[in-house]
């Protein structure tokens, strides 16, 4: 295993209803030194218990519609829920606002979360699903020892119409080296500015980690995607931003990046006084904010155009090609950092997928794909 | 406990310096002088023997110092001297509470008082809702901390010069820095809702550029306008709010501005105003159209035609589409004070 890997959790709370689920044995097999308790239902609880994993039988949908917004364009990405929380516990997180499940808290009942994820994209065959474990809960955080990606990566490889994404602040990824993912999973990382990830990160891998880990998963023949979210304006964040990007190429390989998205701070209002009470230290409320048109708190417009447009310059520079895309902005700001309108190439989504197709060659007839390889 | 008897109580033989049972009110209480010196003390102030022939004020401080210059002895309601001093301070303080109005300062200190004499869920379940302030947790360690305030703070809350909301705000500041803004509040002495909003910007700007609120309220730029004697309290507000804006939003406040200038170079009728998306966060823009007969209309419209194809019209777009200047946003919005 990773020697970097620090286990995180010294108790496990299990659901009876899931106590012989493959995740619950896998956490008892890796897990030597945790203590199991089992009860009938874990209690909502208010309280953070450091260490404490809970693993409940999750009766809700496993695969649902990212909830976007009419305003701002939404890039259509499907959420596999295998979780809640997270204890890297970055300043600016929405999940510490979740307080009626502060403790990190995974979903015993893997077959019918597989059974979900087989049916709903055979449901529309025309269709091309790009999925991702990573909206409510870091991908990879606990993998080592649920081993969840070892259901997941083979499952994707499976469903000709579907592509899975990882999305991590850790470097978490030695189980996935023997995976049968067959191209169809990309594992992703959120990056930020050096000094960013130093302040309001301190908890994640550190950037050099990171980039460390994503030249692993390439050289396992990965796909990867790198996600610059939130962005944060302070001072000397050009040159901050910049040195990433430079980390990043010199890292890896632009061709095997499918995608790089950009999305500038925003909060919910509420979040800023827990930032300040929970996080005293951090400056990054005191940006200049305006509410938005869907009632959270950014950057004015123009700090947010400085922001992409640095990031979309620098890239250009290393791969003209590479498909970057702006997570939750209004066309107005989209038409002034590539001077154009999603809308304008068949939508975010469209462009996703295309993406998915030119760099994975999913979501294309056998027949395309077996030309595309031929000439590739 | 012993029911408390009436008595002649020697002036002399009170203990002035007690101050055990006070519940300091921090404004003088017109009303009742004069009702005093109408008429004299109505009501028999309560008093304990606190040992033999040495008394201690329990109720009636106001009355008793008002009485203290014009008679040598008074009739009180005397609690005897084997009374539990706690159990009387209890009683003084529930008095208190369902009395009168009390202001935030009297509030602070009977909440304060009351902590060592029941539980925190009493507090927050009785005690708080009785007194009308807000009970959280969080805000009771914050309410007893006020009443810690030196007195000159405790007055500016006695006053209503500082809002409840804003007090809970101020209690965990450093003493210096709390009483630069309240420095700031009695020489506004604005609203409620303006004393938060200055507050929190404020605050922003201290933990932005890493200084203090007394230092960022000691710019010169500031107290300029704080001795400025020609502005009166409404007008100084205004000014104090701008500045607090425009260092808090400096890449706001000087876009917004120059597009106001765009627009203002427009030389629109009055019958017409533009409006962009506020903040500029969208792209939907609105012209306004005022008129009061159908031919009014019809000329507005006609000049609102011809306003489009201006080229101060299209200046407008083009100052919008301008971005912020290459260096910093957030090095820029220093203010004078932090630089310094």
């Amino acid at each position: 295993m990773n020697p970097r890997v620090k286990k995180i959790v010294k108790n496990v709370l299990v659901e009876r209803a899931v106590s012989e689920s493959p995740v619950v044995s896998a956490l008892r097999e890796r897990l030597p030194d945790a203590s199991f308790n089992f009860v009938d239902k874990v209690p909502e609880s208010s309280r953070k218990i450091p260490g404490l994993l809970e693993v409940v039988h999750f009766k809700g949908r496993f695969w649902r519609s990212c909830p976007g917004t009419k305003i701002y364009e939404c890039c259509g990405y499907q959420i596999v829920h295998i979780g809640t929380q997270c204890s890297l516990d970055c300043t600016y997180c929405i999940l510490q606002s979740y307080f009626e499940s502060p403790n990190l808290r995974i979903f015993g009942n893997t077959e019918d979360l597989l059974a979900e994820v087989q049916a709903v994209p055979r449901s529309s065959p025309q269709k091309l699903f790009r999925a991702g474990t990573g909206e409510f809960t870091d991908s990879l955080l606990l993998d080592p020892w649920t081993g969840l990606s070892e259901h997941l990566v083979p499952l994707f490889a499976r469903i000709p119409n579907a592509v899975l994404e990882l999305k991590t602040k850790t470097d978490h990824v030695t189980q996935l080296e023997k995976l049968n993912h067959g191209g169809q999973t990309l594992v992703s990382w959120s990056l930020n500015a050096d000094d960013v990830i130093r302040s309001e990160e301190p908890r994640s891998a550190p950037l050099k980690a990171r980039l460390r880990a994503a030249q692993r998963c390439a050289d396992w023949g990965y796909f990867l995607g790198f996600h610059f979210d939130p962005m944060i304006d302070y001072p000397g964040w050009r040159e901050g931003y910049r040195r990433t990007l430079h980390a990043l190429f010199d890292a890896v390989d632009p061709s095997r990046v499918v995608w790089i998205s950009l999305g500038a701070f925003r909060f919910m209002p509420e979040l800023k006084s827990i930032i300040q009470s929970r996080h005293p230290q951090s400056r990054i409320v005191t940006g200049e904010f305006i509410r938005g048109l869907d009632g959270k708190m950014r950057y004015f417009r123009d700090i947010r155009v400085a922001l992409y447009t640095l990031m979309v310059d620098e890239i250009r520079t290393w791969d003209p090609s590479l498909t970057v895309y702006l997570c939750m902005e209004g066309p107005w700001v989209w038409k002034r950092v590539f001077g154009f309108e999603p809308s304008e190439r068949g939508g975010l989504p469209a462009m996703l997928d295309q993406a998915v197709r030119d760099r994975m060659g999913v979501g294309i007839s056998s027949r395309a794909r077996g030309a595309k390889n031929a000439a590739g | 406990m012993a029911p408390p008897l009436l008595k002649e109580v020697s002036l002399a033989a009170v203990d002035w310096d007690d101050e055990g049972f006070a519940i300091p009110a921090y404004v003088p209480d017109e009303a009742l002088l004069k009702s005093l010196e109408a008429v004299g003390i109505l009501h028999p102030p309560v008093m304990w023997e606190k040992k033999a022939g040495l008394f201690a004020v329990v109720d009636g401080f106001k009355r008793l110092s008002w009485l203290r210059s014009r008679s040598s002895s008074v009739q009180a309601l005397l609690f005897p001297e084997e009374t539990d001093p706690r159990a009387l301070l209890r009683i003084r303080l529930e008095t208190k509470i369902f009395s009168r109005q009390l202001n935030l300062a009297e509030k602070a200190h009977i909440l304060a008082r009351y902590t060592a004499l029941t539980s925190e869920e009493d507090l927050r379940r009785r005690i708080c809702p009785a007194l009308r302030i807000a009970s959280p947790t969080e805000s009771l360690s914050l309410w007893q901390s006020i009443a810690a305030w030196p007195a000159r703070h405790l007055s500016l809350l006695a006053r209503d010069l500082i809002a409840e909301k804003t007090a809970l705000a101020l209690a965990p500041l450093p003493e210096k820095d709390r009483e630069a803004f309240l420095n700031l509040l009695g020489a506004l002495r604005c609203s409620a809702s303006l004393q938060m909003e200055l507050l929190e910007r404020c605050l922003d700007i201290a933990r932005r550029d890493g200084i203090t609120v007394r230092a960022l309220l000691g710019a010169s730029e500031m107290q300029t306008i704080l001795r400025d004697e020609n502005l009166n309290r409404r007008e100084k507000t205004a000014a104090v709010r701008d500045i607090v804006y425009r260092w808090r939003f400096p890449t706001i406040h000087t876009k917004m501005a120059k597009l106001e200038g765009a627009v203002e170079a427009l030389k629109m009728p009055s019958a017409l105003s533009l409006l962009p998306p506020p903040f500029l966060e969208g792209n939907v823009w609105e012209l306004r159209v005022r008129f009061r007969t159908p031919s009014e209309l019809a000329a507005s419209l006609t000049k609102a035609e011809q306003i489009c194809t201006a080229t101060q019209f299209q200046a407008i777009f083009d100052e919008c589409a301008k971005g912020v200047p290459s260096k910093t946003t957030a090095t820029a919005s220093v203010p004078p004070h932090a630089a310094a």
